[in-house]
């Protein structure tokens, strides 16, 4: 356990780290500067988590957190070549639908606001329960106990929904060619061809391959509206 | 004794496998076996299904019965309704009156399935005509052998579906589809007033079975029926008048009583075969049945007796007058059967409970022949039915015309045929038997009876010398083409006829001689024992268990003379021969007359007859307007609700703002969300937000809620009473565990833990949150 | 020690600045981020309770919120990656045109 002062020191200095970096992570037009703040904020917050005495849960928040999941989200903005001006307004909304939609915004702003203030206006000084009796309080052994007894199911179950979410996304960002490619395998008549997103007028695709890029990004867009930068 | 176990089942199980059978493959059979071996297959199956249902019986009553001296015989099929106290069982019952409708129903009913086989026989659908019949006859034997009213009513209602089944059998001929409705529609008239009937004799017994009833209206204390009272306005009527007059209001309809017997006539519509089967012989007798299965219930109701034995009377001469102008031979037939049915009433009402049985058996003889033989002479006809058109048939017919003959020779009360045993002895009962009810009416009774005794024999020789006597008055072509008299149509018909001339043995009268008396019979050494010699009054004896209980306290309730009358005595022979000679002399009257009018045909003599009655001709031509009447007066007015009903609360309620409004409310409802539903995501996130600031924010601004905030968790806080979540061994999977949320509960038993104050939560905390908010 | 209070204060104002970030913004990218950035705000809630009731299931779904944020991060990942193949955008607005 920290003494007294050097955890109070240590949590407001943290806090405040993750409250500028996660105001920068929003503010950032580039996104991969926005990534870079939000690892931040995810350390920050993993000094937060041992402060609590979740110790194993600070462990999973950097590996699962500010490891696999900001990889995963550096590795897309690098691939995709996000340009930096991606938040540029170019289809305004009508003038009451701009008042609306941030009179909105305002209100569930508003309400978190009103609903910290409560919070903090009722000010006690309350740590925490007397852990004397639960040694372990937090750590790997522990929570893990936890987690396959009382919590099988819910366990359980989250490791089904990874599994779907992996396989979702694997569907979700195949390429129109690899769609394509399936579609002529299984031999999918137009119905289904269409069904899955394939117009007929797509359909040459498979039948001159022609050079392709890695990812056909250079196909014109209907809209017309920014071209790809491929 | 102890009612032994018997398989009565089978009776009314062999005619409903039948049924089952002929619906099931009996088309797949004439189609796949040709028409004649088909229809072959087709009507065995179904008189084979009687034919086993009618031997059965005739074993259970002669041999185990009456062979081995049994009284009752009881199946108990199985326990069908169970709910709470009530228990009604699947139970059936053969006793003394059941075993006698049994053998008329089976007996009768064979005959007519073998009738059909020839009136039927180019029928298409044979096969659903045949299985109709055993349907109807499972019904029918249900109704007869329930043990509990409740299947009594079962049975009640499956012959009316039967009936309405066979009335409207041609149901392409829209006439017929509507005689058929009205049938079913006047029936349920009646069966309302039954169902009320059972619902207040279960509100005394607690039970619809009938011995229940029965020991509960023989208490010797005094039956719970006579001393519990409804109060109708100022006065008190007993339970037991109430029961009687709604279960009279169903005999009413099944039995087509006035008011409720117009629908009988209307049911012509059907084959003539169930006419004599459903609409003469049995179904329609199923409300006397049930009046003398009750008996000891009715016998409590005085005013209910009278009330029977005046709609009695007046539904036999109302029906007998209107007999008298019809040209339909059906028709005829009809009325007749309706204006006897009124005289099986008439007996009922007056307390003469073998007097209807007997009636009803004999009737059941004469008038399924009179029917089974208009049957045949309308298939000779070509399915002609007016008797203007006919006459002479005698010599095309001869059997047709000697049983149709001996029939109305029964019908009309001549000595010695069956009629004449059983109408003698109602009409000499309607005479002597008082009401303590309304002293004269056994006066009125016995003239309107009377009455209607001539009428019936006037219109019934007035139909037999039109329809067999003179000349042939209808055209060429069907004299020459006639269809002649087949073997199997007129075996059941010379077996009725039989039937119908010694049906009346049944009811020796008393006054006769031969009648039985009772001798001592000396068996040596000085001892005697009482035996009875003679001719006996076969079905009194034989239902003296079922009317004993009523006798025995009927001459407190009822009537003086005819519990001595059933129970021992005799009246004297005096006056019974003195009601023989009026009634014979009014039955040979009523012949005569026909004869002088009708011998030779329509004569002069008759129109002018006519023409000088006038208004009353006329009115009893046009059935007395009584469908008139009831139109005006409850088909207009119901059919006007139906109609306003119809457009405002089916078309405008249900359709228009129920099925309409449902479906118009969703599709606005899509219109409108589906304009939001654009694919905007940052719409919806917005309306996310919303959303979750108001379902949040009400739950927040909750006073409860609010009372449990963070300051009394944490003052109330005592880590000794959470529940434990590790260093325990605790294996068990927690469901849904993961939707606790802390904050909430912990606040709900924080909330409970203020009121209840277990220990470790000091009491003051409650109270300093109270006053902190 | 650190009130708990101040823990929640903080996990209120990770929760806020997450939400104006999904609110307010227009790429895709940083509206994921944003929301990872509210799913740690609730986090730290959970782990304060937990702390305060001394209990175990606080932290439990904690772990749970994780393990379905990093499964909402990779199909949400896939989705971009999918609506820059049809539009080369990262715009949210453009989203709903993958739905034909």
């Amino acid at each position: 356990m920290f003494e007294t002062s050097a955890a109070e020191i240590i949590f407001y200095l943290f806090a405040a780290l993750a409250v500028g970096s996660a105001l920068a992570t929003v503010t950032r037009k580039n996104p991969v500067v926005a990534a870079v703040w939000l690892v931040a904020t995810f350390f920050a917050v993993a000094v937060n988590y041992v402060l609590l005495t979740a110790t194993f849960l600070a462990a999973i928040q950097v590996l699962v957190y500010a490891g696999a999941m900001m990889v995963l989200f550096v590795f897309v903005i690098m691939v995709l070549d996000v340009d930096e001006t991606g938040d540029a307004e170019h289809r305004r909304p009508s003038r009451i639908g701009r008042v609306g939609y941030y009179g909105a915004v305002g209100l569930g702003v508003g309400f978190v606001l009103w609903v910290l203030g409560g919070t903090l206006a009722r000010l006690y000084t309350t740590t925490g329960a007397d852990l004397a009796g639960q040694p372990d309080f937090g750590t790997a052994n522990a929570v893990g106990r936890a987690l396959f007894t009382d919590y099988l199911f819910a366990f359980e179950a989250i490791s089904l929904l990874l599994m779907a979410a992996v396989i979702g996304a694997v569907v979700v960002a195949r390429s129109r060619r690899e769609r394509l490619k399936e579609a002529a395998q299984v031999g999918l008549d137009p119905e289904a061809r269409h069904a899955a997103g394939l117009h007929e007028h797509e359909a040459g695709d498979l039948a001159a391959p022609g050079p392709t890029p890695e990812f056909d990004f250079g196909l014109p867009s209907a809209s017309g509206h920014r071209g790809g930068t491929t | 004794m102890p009612e032994p176990s018997f398989d009565l089942l089978y009776i009314p199980l062999f005619p409903l496998i039948g049924a089952v059978l002929n619906l099931l493959f009996g088309r797949w059979a004439m189609r796949t076996l040709g028409d004649r071996l088909g229809r072959e297959l087709v009507h065995l199956i179904a008189i084979a299904a009687v034919a086993f249902s009618c031997f059965f019986t005739i074993s259970a009553v002669f041999e185990v019965m009456i062979g081995q001296g049994h009284d009752r015989l009881v199946d108990k099929v199985y326990p069908w309704i169970v709910s709470g106290e009530t228990q009604v069982g699947f139970e059936l019952l053969l006793d003394h009156l059941s075993a006698v409708m049994c053998l008329v129903v089976t007996g009768v009913g064979l005959l007519i399935h073998i009738f059909s086989v020839g009136y039927m026989a180019k029928d298409p659908d044979y096969h659903r005509y045949f299985a109709y019949l055993n349907l109807f006859m499972a019904a029918m034997l249900i109704l007869v052998l329930g043990k509990s009213l409740v299947l009594t009513f079962v049975g009640w209602e499956g012959v009316g579906v039967c009936s309405y089944l066979l009335i409207g059998f041609w149901f392409t001929d829209d006439a017929k589809a509507t005689a058929g409705r009205k049938a079913f529609i006047m029936n349920r008239i009646g069966d309302f007033g039954f169902i009320l009937g059972m619902l207040v004799i279960y509100s005394v017994v607690q039970s619809l079975d009938v011995d229940a009833i029965r020991s509960m209206s023989a208490t010797e204390t005094g039956s719970p029926f006579a001393k519990a009272f409804f109060h109708v306005g100022d006065t008190n009527v007993t339970v037991a008048t109430v029961a009687t007059i709604c279960l009279f209001i169903g005999c009413c309809g099944k039995s087509a009583q006035i008011p409720l017997y117009t629908w009988l006539p209307d049911a012509m519509a059907g084959p003539t075969p169930v006419s004599a089967l459903i609409h003469a012989a049995t179904m329609v007798t199923a409300g006397v049945y049930l009046c003398v299965r009750l008996n000891f219930l009715f016998a409590l109701a005085p005013l209910t007796m009278a009330i029977i034995a005046v709609v009695g009377a007046i539904t036999a001469l109302f029906a007998a007058t209107i007999g008298i102008t019809q040209n339909d031979i059906k028709k005829v037939l009809a009325y007749s059967t309706v204006s006897q049915l009124g005289y099986m009433f008439l007996a009922v009402g007056m307390g003469a409970w073998v007097s209807a049985i007997f009636h009803l058996v004999t009737h059941a003889f004469f008038k399924a022949c009179l029917f089974l033989g208009s049957g045949a002479v309308i298939e000779a006809c070509h399915h002609d039915q007016d008797i203007r058109t006919m006459g002479g048939l005698k010599e095309k017919m001869p059997v047709t015309r000697w049983t149709f003959l001996i029939s109305c020779l029964a019908i009309a009360g001549i000595f010695p045929f069956a009629g004449f045993f059983s109408k003698d002895e109602i009409l000499l009962h309607g005479y002597i038997n008082e009401s303590v009810w309304s002293p004269g009416l056994n006066y009125f009774v016995y003239v309107a009876g009377a009455l209607a005794a001539f009428c019936t024999a006037f219109y019934m020789f007035r139909l037999y010398f039109l329809t067999f006597e003179g000349k042939f008055r209808g055209d060429h072509h069907t004299w020459t083409h006639y269809v002649k008299e087949h073997w199997i149509m007129s075996m059941p018909l010379a077996v009725l006829a039989v039937l119908a001339t010694f049906g009346g043995l049944l009811g020796w009268p008393h006054a006769f001689p031969g009648a039985a008396h009772m001798v001592q019979l000396d068996v040596g050494g000085g001892r005697t024992i009482p035996h009875l010699e003679g001719l006996p009054h076969v079905l009194e004896q034989w239902l003296e268990p079922i009317t004993s209980t009523s006798a025995r306290f009927s001459g407190e309730f009822f009537v003086g003379p005819q519990a001595k009358f059933l129970h021992d005595g005799h009246v004297s022979s005096t006056v019974e021969f003195g009601m023989i000679a009026i009634s014979l002399s009014i039955a040979i009257a009523g012949i005569y007359f026909a004869y002088t009018l009708y011998k030779d045909g329509p004569s002069e003599a008759a129109s002018q007859w006519a023409s000088k009655l006038g208004a009353a001709y006329r009115a009893s031509k046009a059935k007395y307007y009584v469908d008139e009447i009831y139109d005006v007066l409850f088909v207009r007015p119901v059919r006007a609700l139906g109609s306003v009903l119809y457009h405002a609360g089916d078309q405008g309620l249900i359709d228009g703002v129920g099925v309409g409004g449902v479906a118009g409310t969703v599709g606005l409802t899509g219109e409108v969300v589906r304009r939001w539903h654009n694919g905007n995501v940052r719409r919806y996130l917005v309306i996310l937000t919303l959303g979750v600031v108001v379902v949040l924010g009400s739950i927040y601004l909750n006073p409860r809620v609010a009372q449990m905030g963070p300051s009394s968790v944490s003052e109330r806080f005592d880590p000794g009473g959470l529940r434990p979540t590790l260093g325990e061994q605790n294996v068990k999977v927690k469901l849904f565990g993961v939707f606790e949320v802390p904050w909430f509960s912990g606040g709900e038993d924080g909330d409970g833990s203020a009121a209840d104050g277990p220990p470790g939560v000091p009491g003051q905390a409650g109270a300093q949150d109270g006053g902190a908010l | 020690m650190v009130p708990i209070t101040h823990f929640l204060a903080l996990s209120g104002a990770l929760f806020l600045i997450g939400m104006c970030g999904v609110l307010l913004r227009r790429n895709v990218l940083i509206v994921l981020m944003s929301i990872e950035l509210m799913l740690n705000g609730a986090n730290i809630a959970l782990v304060a309770f937990s702390r305060l009731h001394g209990n175990l299931d606080g932290q439990v779904l904690a772990m749970f919120v994780i393990a379905v944020a990093a499964a909402e991060a990779a199909v949400g990942l896939a989705i971009v990656v999918s609506l820059f193949r049809a539009r080369t955008s990262a715009d949210i607005d453009d989203l709903g045109l993958l739905r034909d």
